[in-house]
């Protein structure tokens, strides 16, 4: 079977689907209409029985799946991206990141935060992502096919420590950032706000 | 929405999702979050499916990527409820593992509309803003097709239903047990347990229960008639009354009802 009757057929199942009403007549329509289905409408036909008489049951929610869900999503936006994904932090001056940390009155650490990959960007309040691309010079879709990647190594920087220097294993959120760097509580609150 | 229906017209949302939608794009952004928290379906400010689809599709132009992975993470956790369940009694049971590897086809397959929407403004979508849980049900409905080849089906073994002859029990409880009436049961309970019972029936007894349910006839001599016969393609009606009457005395037998013989 082509690809293209793939999708007619997938179009048939969710047309019937969406009828207003699931009584004899439609699924007799439906069947007369596209016999090689029969199998499928009669099964979906119940299907969609089943779930009506079983509306109301408490489902456990899986929340494992719904991040991995999330995480398969994101991976199909950036892959659909293609673009190479340049480092913005590389190109930005010493200058843009004094002028973006003093924009947003954060400390470094929180911007670099960002030039690490460290925080999730999902986590970030659309309008500091927004400041964040202006910062660096960057548009917001650039920054954050960069931010996807796993975190990295903050460069430029010197270790005085007898351990090598490791890139953190997960990301955090936004939030968890500014904890981490200290951000008091009022100026938390207002960079997490959501300004939509 | 552009979709349209093979009449021409195009679809269009329930009314009730349409108020809710007034209601939702006059919000706050924080407030439609706050609101997908609400899991009571009867509450004024329950935001339904549909409406997260449209809020989802809403936000194509911009990049608030926060919003929309809430939105995106509650669509997940409608589609988890809307599916049959993966988790629960049955655990770790060959069902499970089929329901779970369903779930996981599904959301891939809304994936795919999604993203191909997100790049551009299409109608792929549509349907799951006319009714969400119905579209996620062929959905799945396609995803099990595309994926018969793959899966690990244990077919059941069946009898060889064109040659038995029921008992007079059977076709006696046949005529005690209105299914439908089970379906409408006050007790969750009893009601999942009926439809665990349909469930798991083999495939070509659950669709003659179906039809049945539809009250198509079993056969007619009349040609232009659609029957159940026709449908499933046997020659005998006898085929058609042993599927159904299998399938019935399997539906009492898990739901611990006596033959009607005692």
């Amino acid at each position: 079977m082509s690809e293209r009757n793939h999708l007619d057929d997938e179009d048939v199942l969710l047309a019937f689907a969406v009828e207003p009403e699931h009584d004899r007549a439609t699924l007799e329509r439906y069947l007369k209409s596209h016999p090689h289905l029969a199998d499928d409408l009669i099964d979906l036909s119940l299907d969609m029985r089943l779930r009506r008489a079983g509306e109301g049951a408490s489902t456990p929610v899986d929340e494992v799946w719904v991040e991995e869900s999330w995480a398969a999503f994101q991976a199909t936006m950036s892959t659909n991206a293609g673009a190479a994904v340049v480092d913005p932090f590389e190109t930005a001056s010493s200058e843009d990141l004094v002028a973006l940390r003093r924009t947003l009155g954060v400390p470094s650490g929180v911007i670099q935060g960002f030039s690490t990959r460290l925080v999730d960007i999902a986590t970030v309040p659309a309008w500091i992502v927004d400041a964040v691309a202006r910062g660096v010079r960057t548009s917001v879709g650039d920054l954050r096919a960069f931010m996807t990647a796993e975190p990295r190594l903050a460069t430029g920087l010197s270790y005085k420590s007898d351990e090598a220097p490791a890139a953190a294993a997960a990301k955090i959120t936004f939030e968890a950032l500014l904890v981490q760097c200290r951000v008091k509580d009022d100026k938390r609150r207002e960079l997490l706000e959501d300004r939509d | 929405m552009t979709k349209q229906k093979p009449d021409g017209t195009t679809y269009t949302r329930r009314d009730d999702v349409e108020d809710a939608l007034e209601r939702l794009v006059g919000l706050r952004r924080s407030d439609v979050i706050a609101a997908l928290k609400i899991r009571d379906a009867r509450s004024a400010l329950y935001v339904q499916s549909e409406c997260i689809v449209h809020l989802m599709r809403a936000t194509r132009t911009d990049n608030n990527q926060y919003y929309f992975g809430e939105l995106y993470r509650e669509l997940m956790r409608r589609i988890t409820a809307v599916l049959p369940r993966v988790e629960g009694e049955r655990a770790d049971t060959a069902e499970n593992v089929h329901a779970a590897d369903a779930r996981d086809r599904v959301r891939d397959l809304f994936n795919e509309k999604l993203s191909v929407d997100r790049a551009e403004a299409g109608a792929g979508l549509d349907y799951f803003e006319v009714m969400f849980a119905d579209a996620i049900a062929a959905l799945r409905k396609t995803a099990m097709r595309r994926a018969t080849r793959s899966a690990a089906r244990s077919e059941r073994i069946e009898a060889d239903d064109d040659s038995s002859e029921p008992s007079l029990a059977v076709e006696r409880a046949v005529g005690s047990l209105d299914l439908k009436q089970e379906l409408l049961s006050d007790d969750p309970i009893y009601r999942s347990r009926v439809i665990a019972a349909i469930q798991t029936l083999p495939d070509k007894q659950r669709r003659v229960i179906e039809m049945t349910l539809q009250e198509m006839p079993i056969d007619s001599s009349d040609e232009s008639l659609m029957t159940i016969r026709k449908v499933i393609g046997v020659s005998s009606e006898k085929t058609v009354r042993n599927r159904r009457d299998a399938a019935y005395a399997s539906i009492r037998k898990a739901l611990g009802i006596g033959t009607g013989d005692e």
